[in-house]
């Protein structure tokens, strides 16, 4: 409980400042909407012509497409990008901290099992993660009714929401397993930059490296937007990929950390 | 001279391993744009016309002609730009900082060397690698360009692309290099140089999606030469490479003034 609570209050400055950001981002980001709406009357009418079968086909509902729900979740990469920024950094300053300050010995040397140590490291992660969602949630809520007057699906919003918390857990484990199975771990900062910036160009490039399998080694692109807001549900390959990859990786780390040797300094 | 050497020795695999992305991500990218080479008919510009700003700023493209080569290049250019950045920062935050973080700054300091020769040496090695990394650059766009427009040149528009791309690496270099030395934690200073570049990312994405939100551009280093712009006009404004000039002398004068005198965290 001591460790989990340690965690808890060494996060919270940083924390804050990430859901500020994150929340500012979100707000910001939707206050573009009115003239992008505006704007993009023109091409509704060339779209209009179009047969709807080819529309469909293409995956495009024009009236979900120039929502605000449907403007909400093209925006929405930027604040994963923040999002998984924030849940690398935390998962890996967390499971590494001990590793980075070279206090391994303190911690390890109390009566508590290693595998206690990293659970509640771990939950203290997991419930940071899930404030910060929460604030993210209520803000998006929040800045897609204020910008429109339409009615929207609060479900659909709801899941795309959830897709980003998902997008969390899957970096946050990552952190976790990479935290435990370093040798050495200088600095928390320009490592996850690497890792969540490779992910992101990789997404950003999807049109160029269009290759199915890609998409399972690219996070950002587990969960289509648009197919979440149309369908109101996940794509549930993707879904059970995640969990698999969230738990695996969880499992891979806490196997390692309870047997790894840990070196005095 | 040692010191500068061991340095340059340090950094070549992870330069080995950013030169991967840079050939990945040009090749990808110039790949894509043969389909769009051929076919510039004017369906495509029509559709691209007719689609609000806000969803071409979310691909990079307002104000870019994507069917023209500059145009696409341009388009590319910016992820690249960014990707130097990020490695500009990584660099600068670490090259001086990694002494104090990794102990073995006593080991350093007890050198007949003044702490503004060390500062020199290490300055040097980094902006060595930050040019390395823009040549590498430069060198896999030109071939890449020249493979699938033999006959097109754009080689005034490549040169400010990367003249300006030199730069804002080294504005990134420097300032993380002065920040970290002003710093006891350098933790602190890493953080704050990815705020920056995070909100010069965001920045940028939303300057393109606001109309009349030109005032912000000179917090926003990403904007400085927008590559819209350079294609346009075909110059890098005075008022800009100023800024960045500027950057770079605040972020030496912080490693050259404070560095020498502050007290080493050990």
């Amino acid at each position: 409980m001591n460790i989990f609570r340690f965690e808890l209050k060494s996060n919270i400055k940083s924390t804050i400042i990430w859901i500020l950001a994150m929340c500012l981002t979100v707000y910001f980001f939707m206050m573009a909407f009115p003239a992008y709406s505006d704007n993009s009357q023109g091409i509704i009418k060339v779209l209009k012509n179009y047969p709807p079968e080819l529309l469909k086909a293409l995956g495009m509902d024009i009236n979900q497409f120039f929502s605000a729900i449907g403007f909400y979740s093209f925006v929405l990469i930027y604040i994963e990008l923040l999002a998984a920024m924030q849940a690398m950094m935390l998962a890996l300053g967390t499971s590494g901290r001990e590793l980075r300050t070279r206090t391994s010995e303190f911690l390890v040397t109390k009566p508590i099992s290693r595998w206690t140590i990293l659970a509640a490291k771990s939950s203290a992660v997991l419930v940071i993660l899930v404030i910060t969602n929460l604030s993210i949630t209520l803000t998006s809520l929040y800045a897609v009714s204020a910008v429109t007057k339409e009615p929207f699906s609060v479900t659909a919003l709801l899941m795309v929401c959830l897709s980003t918390f998902l997008l969390q857990l899957v970096f946050a484990a990552m952190g976790i397993l990479l935290g435990v199975t370093f040798r050495k771990l200088r600095s928390v900062a320009p490592v996850s930059l690497g890792i969540v910036f490779g992910f992101y160009v990789v997404n950003m490039l999807k049109g160029i490296f269009d290759d199915k399998w890609i998409r399972y080694f690219s996070p950002f692109q587990f969960f289509e937007k648009y197919s979440i807001i149309a369908t109101k549900s996940f794509d549930s390959v993707f879904l059970i990929w995640s969990v698999v990859l969230i738990v695996g990786m969880l499992i891979v780390g806490f196997v390692y950390y309870v047997k790894k040797d840990i070196h005095a300094v | 001279m040692n010191l500068f050497l061991h340095e340059m020795k340090m950094y070549w695999k992870s330069l080995l391993f950013w030169s991967i992305g840079i050939v990945a991500m040009v090749g990808g990218g110039m790949g894509k744009f043969t389909a769009l080479y051929g076919a510039t008919d004017s369906s495509i510009t029509g559709v691209l016309d007719k689609l609000p700003k806000a969803f071409l700023a979310m691909f990079g493209m307002a104000n870019l002609e994507v069917t023209s080569l500059s145009g696409f290049y341009g388009m590319l250019h910016f992820y690249l730009v960014i990707m130097g950045a990020v490695y500009a920062i990584i660099l600068g935050a670490g090259i001086l900082a990694k002494e104090e973080r990794d102990k073995t700054a006593e080991f350093l300091m007890v050198k007949p060397v003044t702490r503004s020769w060390v500062l020199g040496q290490k300055l040097l090695a980094g902006i060595v690698y930050v040019l390395a990394f823009v040549f590498i650059d430069y060198i896999v766009s030109i071939l890449f360009i020249a493979k699938i427009a033999p006959n097109e040149n754009i080689s005034a528009e490549l040169g400010l692309m990367f003249g300006s791309m030199t730069l804002l690496m080294l504005a990134f270099y420097c300032f993380s290099f002065g920040l970290s030395g002003l710093m006891k934690d350098n933790r602190r200073a890493s953080m704050i140089m990815i705020s920056v570049m995070g909100v010069s990312y965001i920045g940028a994405v939303m300057m393109d999606l606001f109309e009349g939100s030109g005032w912000a551009r000179p917090f926003i280093l990403f904007k400085y030469f927008p590559n819209d712009l350079i294609i346009k006009n075909n110059t890098l404004e005075p008022l800009y490479l100023g800024l960045s000039l500027l950057w770079i002398g605040v972020g030496l004068a912080m490693a050259f003034i404070r560095f020498p005198r502050r007290d080493l965290h050990i």
